[in-house]
């Protein structure tokens, strides 16, 4: 039986190993899967409300996607052209930005150089800053999203992620029923506490931060609109997606829009205005969107996301930078299942008498 | 499925015909006692269902316990280790409903519970109950009350068995 039960350990083992190495190779592949998973869970709940009050849920999932594929159209056609518009003039302005950054940068060079030739000589050209912004650009040009690109097929995960999707929400209850008629008796409670337990966590956080982000992104590219930024939809994209990582929106974002703003020529006052727009936009984020769309749900420390953004980044560049924090959260999840013991406090002593 | 607003052919199109046999199921099981239909329906959804054949054993006596299990069809005996085996503390059938110390606190399981006749039994994990009650407080606040009525009646009753036996003893 011992002899038995090991070698079924290790064909689970050698089948496991085989199973991971086959997703490392075609790992691109599986990205449209994925992402068309991954929005069928965001809109579960959604479903499930429905399904409480008993409707069908093939046929509410058929009228809710339906709906949301109009809505997700819609906007694409809207905004789309005009996201586009701007990324290709700001790519376009790009290098002229650098070139005059530079040329700052060297002039601020030349005159510290020449205050301090007298005291220190020679060494006063040690005291430059050695900063290219042409560099720069070229180095975050090549962990960019245009990086992500090179795996993508539009064509093809145009069809495949609504698919998935649509099949992921309609059939999803019976492949979980499935799951759990499969998975040994003795094993079904902790594989229901696991996925109930990665479920909140996870589920709240990716939820909190996409309305979260959603909220920062419109207001952002709002006030920039009203500023006269060129580029304002574009940046309230970005800050969106910046606000994934602590504190990123308001200092990367915010620096950089006071650069853009600069180079394309704003009024001093407009420059101001930007500044107290992402300085209001942190204190919105901070006292509105957080207690009421995030609430307590966030259950990862801000040091452990900024860790994982991090390491996500060195390990995966772009990809990694995007599914680190929720990778993080599942694993901290995983442990405190695996490990974990919750007990209450006993609220009653020996001296209590029950009548 | 309650949605007045709706045009009668598509409230037909719409409607769920197993949800108001599930929904009766549920509202004969006591702690579910009090939620309407809409209540009831989010505890349903936020269960799961599992076939189980018998000799399948559900958890065992000392494993910590972190669901909650009600039996829609089948049987589940419940037994205890006693220094002479293992004692058997009852057969339990459709519409019981077994381990719900586990939603008052995750302590370790007193019995083991095996499944005597194939059926289907629902789950319902602790923390998943918990957020649902954490969302919607009126949820919560019948469940607990539901569960302190029940809890009250097992005292009572553990306190008749004890005078039974102290009565019989002198």
């Amino acid at each position: 039986m011992n002899q038995l039960r090991f070698w079924k350990a290790i064909f689970t083992l050698g089948a496991l190993a085989v199973a991971l190495y086959v997703l490392c190779q075609v790992w691109t592949v599986l990205i449209p899967f994925g992402i068309g998973i991954g929005i069928a869970y965001l809109v579960q709940p959604l479903i499930a409300r429905f399904e409480a009050r008993g409707v069908r849920r093939d046929r509410i999932v058929i009228v809710l996607y339906a709906g949301l594929l109009t809505l997700c159209v819609s906007l694409a056609v809207i905004f789309l052209p005009v996201m586009v518009r701007e990324a290709r003039q700001i790519g376009g302005d790009l290098p002229r930005y650098a070139a005059t950054f530079d040329t700052m940068v060297e002039r601020l060079n030349a005159d510290i150089a020449g205050k301090f030739e007298g005291s220190l000589g020679k060494r006063a050209a040690a005291l430059r800053i050695p900063f290219k912004a042409e560099t720069v650009m070229d180095r975050v040009l090549a962990v960019s999203p245009h990086h992500l690109l090179g795996y993508a097929h539009f064509g093809l995960w145009a069809i495949i992620i609504p698919f998935v999707a649509f099949f992921t929400l309609s059939q999803g209850r019976r492949w979980m029923d499935a799951l759990f008629d499969w998975t040994p008796a003795e094993y079904v409670e902790s594989l229901l506490g696991l996925l109930a337990e990665v479920d909140s966590t996870l589920g709240a956080y990716i939820r909190g931060q996409m309305i979260e982000g959603g909220c920062v992104g419109v207001v952002t590219a709002a006030g920039l609109a009203l500023l006269g930024f060129d580029g304002a939809l574009l940046f309230g994209a970005a800050t969106a997606a910046m606000n994934l990582v602590p504190m990123m929106a308001p200092i990367v974002g915010g620096a950089l829009a006071l650069l853009f703003g600069y180079f394309q020529g704003l009024p001093t006052s407009a420059l101001i205005g930007i500044f107290c727009l992402f300085l209001l936009v942190r204190l919105l984020d901070d006292f509105i969107f957080i207690p009421f769309v995030l609430g307590h749900s966030v259950a990862l420390h801000p040091v452990m996301i900024l860790f994982a953004v991090l390491a996500g980044f060195e390990i995966g560049g772009f990809l990694g930078l995007v599914i680190a924090v929720p990778l993080a959260a599942v694993l901290k999840v995983v442990i405190g299942v695996v490990f974990g013991e919750r007990r209450l406090s006993p609220v009653l002593d020996g001296r209590h008498i029950v009548s | 499925m309650h949605m007045p607003f709706l045009p009668k052919w598509l409230r037909r199109f719409f409607k769920n015909e197993n949800h108001s046999e599930t929904l009766a199921f549920f509202r004969g099981i006591p702690i579910f006692h009090g939620l309407h239909s809409g209540q009831l329906g989010q505890v349903m959804i936020a269960m799961q269902r599992r076939h189980y054949t018998a000799g399948e054993k559900l958890f065992e006596e000392g494993q910590p316990g972190k669901a909650v299990f009600i039996i829609k069809s089948g049987q589940v005996e419940l037994t205890r280790h006693s220094p002479d085996g293992g004692r058997s503390l009852g057969i339990l059938g459709p519409g019981q409903m077994f381990g719900e110390m586990a939603l008052l606190e995750q302590m370790n399981r007193t019995a083991t519970a095996t499944v005597t006749d194939d059926g289907e039994i629902y789950l319902l994990y602790t923390a998943t109950l918990e957020s649902l009650v954490r969302e919607q407080p009126k949820i919560g606040v019948k469940l607990l009350r539901n569960m302190a009525i029940m809890l009250s009646a097992l005292l009572r009753r553990t306190n008749k068995e004890l005078d039974r036996i102290a009565k019989g003893g002198a």
